[in-house]
């Protein structure tokens, strides 16, 4: 019964990796990172940390602090990429769900409720290759394949309470939950070799499991900065093989997640955002091999945020912003890079006084991964739909 | 607003949509998939997988056949006769009078007949036009159990024919089977053959259909005797009837006898073929293999991949060669000690069975036959290590439909240069890990 909730609420996070893989980089270590990041911080090259105003985000769990109204968000996103690794080219096309987030505000005790369901890693991609099998001295030609279906997210409660008019606090629990199917499959040409001999497949399926904790501050020390930060611990990322499954468990060790943001107010209209991510990923003896991950790996990225763009009593602030990431799964030999440029917009659809009730917003980038012989320029679009007040 | 708002929505769900169609990330640069299992085949010679084989014969009847046979010293040995017994003469008809009146005549005087026999002509052999004899059987006997030898062969009564073969007959004419011309021959009956079988304990004998040509081999599809009448309320009017055939079998010669050495399926009486399954637990594998697995290898159901049952065509007893393409069934038996009597289990074979060309059994003979036996071996290497997995051990070989026709499907058996092996495909790996 716990697996059965487990992997539901896991299908519902992770339906974005059931619907498409992300990156032939996807294919090493633990799968390809997906941040649980909504349309704005997205449009903005932010980590999604220390951004100015209310709003939702694992990343930023003291960012809810303050919320007048219950809110609801959901977030989608395709992406297209086209890649190389060496002369072969390789494209991706899909459209995920990275995040889904209700906060709910306690006024008595002037706090708010959050639970977050984000994604973490895609793990779903294919591997070919063409080669050929003796078989009592006939070279018989066959096909392999290897496919890897599923991914990992986070269910996350938190709870942010304001302390003062200046600082926040934040603390949370979580879960990663998930599943992956990983099957491999021979094919034997059917003019070599006797008609109806089926292709040999083996494989097994794992469910996902481990905790997570959380702390967030957020503080205002005068009206035009903010500074947040948010400090996540993991416990090892258990990976159980489900019934029927001949391959063994593992247990991936997780690293601390430090996350720190800061906006400041350029102009009346114009803000600036900065933030950054750092992690420290190491091999374990039951998960990851040493060589396998990248060790520390860190992001960076922030833009600008003009909401000069009015219409009535309606804005629709235009944000850019630009990032630069290391990715924790080594290629080869190489250490994954990924750099973009991005761009957004807000959109309130509707309005109650000055409360946004029903609200888009929209976000595009362009970047590009790099890692030794394998390179990537992708497009990604975010859309974060957003009810409030209900 | 509310139409901003909507135009909004719809430009967002048209571009997410644009992303629906999913493309995996997916390279061809397999050099670093997560495991390489090594695909061997290995080819058993009948004693390391099966422990004896047992040809059996007597399932079903020639009466059991929608045709009959007629041959002549057919691959020089082969006779076969077809016999019919007829169904009492029709006793009224419907006839108009001089006014146009359809009336029913009882009144019926039979002046002339002529016996048809329709043949197949793709199945038939022959090098051109037949000559073909029909005597009056002179002899009770008994649809079910005539042979060459025996009128009656039933227990408790054995009633030889007074002459071998079905006769003495009384003569009733012959007649030419072109061919070429069309598919059926005709004989005309006289008013005395005609008078013959009023007496219905006589049409109740019947006939013999009989090859006078040598080296053919005929299937007769039917016998049919058509009366001519002439009508008492209309005496210009002549009408002709259709006497049903009451019984038709057909009775041969040689008669066959199994040999260990060949492996039968099909003829009438059928022919199965039992095989009694019997490996071990562990294969061995060619050297070069060995020095990347450690050998000999034991069989799991998960690194097999395919079993298929490697069996060599060979000429048939002379006569029984097929003609048409043999359909062969393979089927569990289900209770090997109660043999030749014991049920048999569901098809293994699909429901049209294994398709062999008849070529494969003349001028083809040595041809493989590839029986694919999959599931059922994973099913028997399965029962070696989980006691709640029942399947038998024992194997028959038989005709799709039994009895299917008097042709026969011969193979090499134990101990013959072309004696069934098994091909094994093993896929030895590590296994799926999810590191």
């Amino acid at each position: 019964m716990k697996r059965s909730l487990r992997l539901t609420v896991a299908a519902l996070a992770l339906l974005p990796g059931l619907l498409a893989g992300q990156s032939l980089l996807g294919t090493q270590g633990l799968g390809f990172p997906l941040e649980p990041l909504d349309a704005r911080a997205r449009g903005l090259g932010s980590v999604g940390t220390g951004l100015r105003g209310t709003y939702l985000l694992p990343g930023d769990p003291a960012a809810a602090a303050g919320m007048l109204f219950p809110t609801l968000e959901m977030t989608f996103q395709p992406e297209w990429g086209n890649g190389t690794v060496g002369d072969e080219e390789v494209s991706t096309t899909g459209t995920r769900f990275p995040l889904f987030v209700l906060g709910y505000p306690l006024a008595r005790v002037g706090g708010t409720v959050t639970l977050t369901i984000g994604s973490f890693m895609d793990q779903r991609w294919v591997m070919r290759r063409e080669g050929t099998a003796d078989l009592e001295g006939t070279a018989t030609p066959i096909t392999d394949e290897f496919r890897s279906d599923g991914g990992v997210s986070v269910i996350r409660l938190g709870w942010a309470q304001g302390v003062g008019d200046k600082l926040a606090l934040a603390a949370g629990v979580g879960t990663y939950a998930g599943s992956v199917a990983r099957v491999f499959t021979r094919t034997f040409d059917s003019l070599a070799v006797s008609a109806g001999v089926p292709p040999f497949q083996e494989g097994g399926e794992w469910g996902y499991g481990g905790v997570s904790a959380s702390f967030g501050a957020r503080w205002d020390p005068v009206e035009f900065l903010r500074v947040s930060g948010a400090l996540t611990w993991s416990s090892d990322l258990d990976a159980d093989p489900s019934k029927g499954t001949a391959g063994e468990g593992a247990a991936f060790d997780l690293p601390l997640e430090l996350r720190l943001g800061a906006s400041g107010v350029l102009t009346p209209e114009l803000d600036l955002t900065l933030g950054l991510t750092w992690a420290d990923w190491k091999g374990s003896a039951d998960g990851l091999e040493a060589e396998a991950v990248a060790g520390a790996v860190w992001s960076l990225g922030g833009g600008l945020e003009w909401r000069g763009l009015n219409r009535g009593s309606r804005s629709f602030p235009l944000r850019v912003g630009m990032r630069r990431s290391t990715l924790p799964f080594r290629f080869g030999d190489a250490a994954p890079r990924e750099s973009l440029l991005a761009a957004g917009i807000g959109l309130d659809l509707f309005r109650v006084e000055e409360v946004v009730v029903g609200g888009l917003d929209f976000g595009v980038e362009r970047g590009r991964r790099e890692a030794g012989a394998f390179s990537e320029e992708f497009w990604r679009g975010t859309v974060t739909v957003k009810v409030a007040g209900f | 607003m509310r139409q901003t708002s909507l135009i909004g929505l719809l430009a967002l769900g048209s571009w997410s949509l644009l992303a629906c169609q999913e493309k995996i990330p997916t390279t061809l640069g397999g050099d670093s998939l997560p495991v390489s299992p090594i695909t061997v085949q290995v080819t058993l010679p009948f004693e390391a997988f099966a422990r004896e084989m047992t040809v059996w014969g007597g399932y079903g009847r020639p009466v059991e056949l929608p045709n009959g046979v007629v041959a002549r010293a057919f691959g020089g040995t082969l006779d076969a006769r077809t016999l019919v017994g007829w169904s009492n003469y029709p006793w009224s008809a419907s006839v108009k009078d001089s006014t146009g009146t359809v009336r029913s005549d009882t009144l019926l005087t039979f002046i002339a007949g002529k016996v048809v026999a329709v043949f197949d002509t793709v199945t038939s052999i022959h090098d051109g036009p037949v000559d073909l004899a029909l005597g009056a059987l002179q002899q009770d006997w008994d649809v079910l159990s005539a042979s060459w030898i025996r009128a009656v062969d039933s227990v408790g009564s054995q009633i030889p024919w007074q002459e071998e073969g079905g006769g003495p007959v009384l003569p009733l004419g012959t007649a030419q089977w072109d061919p070429a011309t069309g598919d059926s021959a005709v004989f005309t009956l006289d008013s005395a053959a005609v008078a013959l079988w009023t007496d219905t304990t006589a049409a109740k004998v019947g006939v013999r259909l009989d090859a006078l040509s040598e080296g053919v081999r005929l299937n007769v599809m039917a016998l049919r005797l058509l009366l001519t009448t002439r009508a008492r309320s209309n005496p210009d009017t002549l009408v002709e009837l259709t006497v049903a055939a009451r019984t038709r079998t057909f009775i041969y010669q040689p008669i066959l006898i199994g040999s260990p050495e060949s492996f039968w399926a099909g003829g009438v009486p059928a022919w199965r073929t039992v095989m009694e399954m019997d490996f071990p637990d562990t294969v061995d594998l060619p050297p070069g293999v060995c020095a990347q697995v450690k050998c000999p290898v034991t069989l799991t159901p998960e690194s097999l991949v395919s079993a298929t049952l490697v069996l060599r065509t060979q000429a048939p007893p002379p006569g029984f060669e097929p003609s048409d393409t043999i359909r062969m069934d393979v089927r569990e038996v289900l209770e090997p000690t109660r043999m030749p009597k014991s049920p048999l289990g569901f098809t293994l074979a699909g429901f049209t069975g294994i398709r062999i060309p008849p070529e494969h059994f003349g001028a083809g003979a040595g041809a493989e036959v590839l029986v694919p036996l999959g599931a059922y071996f994973e099913g028997l290497i399965r029962a070696k290590s989980d006691p709640e997995v029942t399947i038998s051990s024992s194997l028959a070989f038989l005709s799709a439909f039994e009895p299917l026709s008097l042709q026969l499907a011969s193979f090499g058996g134990p101990g013959s240069p072309g004696a069934p092996e098994l091909r094994l495909l093993l896929t030895l790996g590590e296994g799926v890990q999810i590191r």
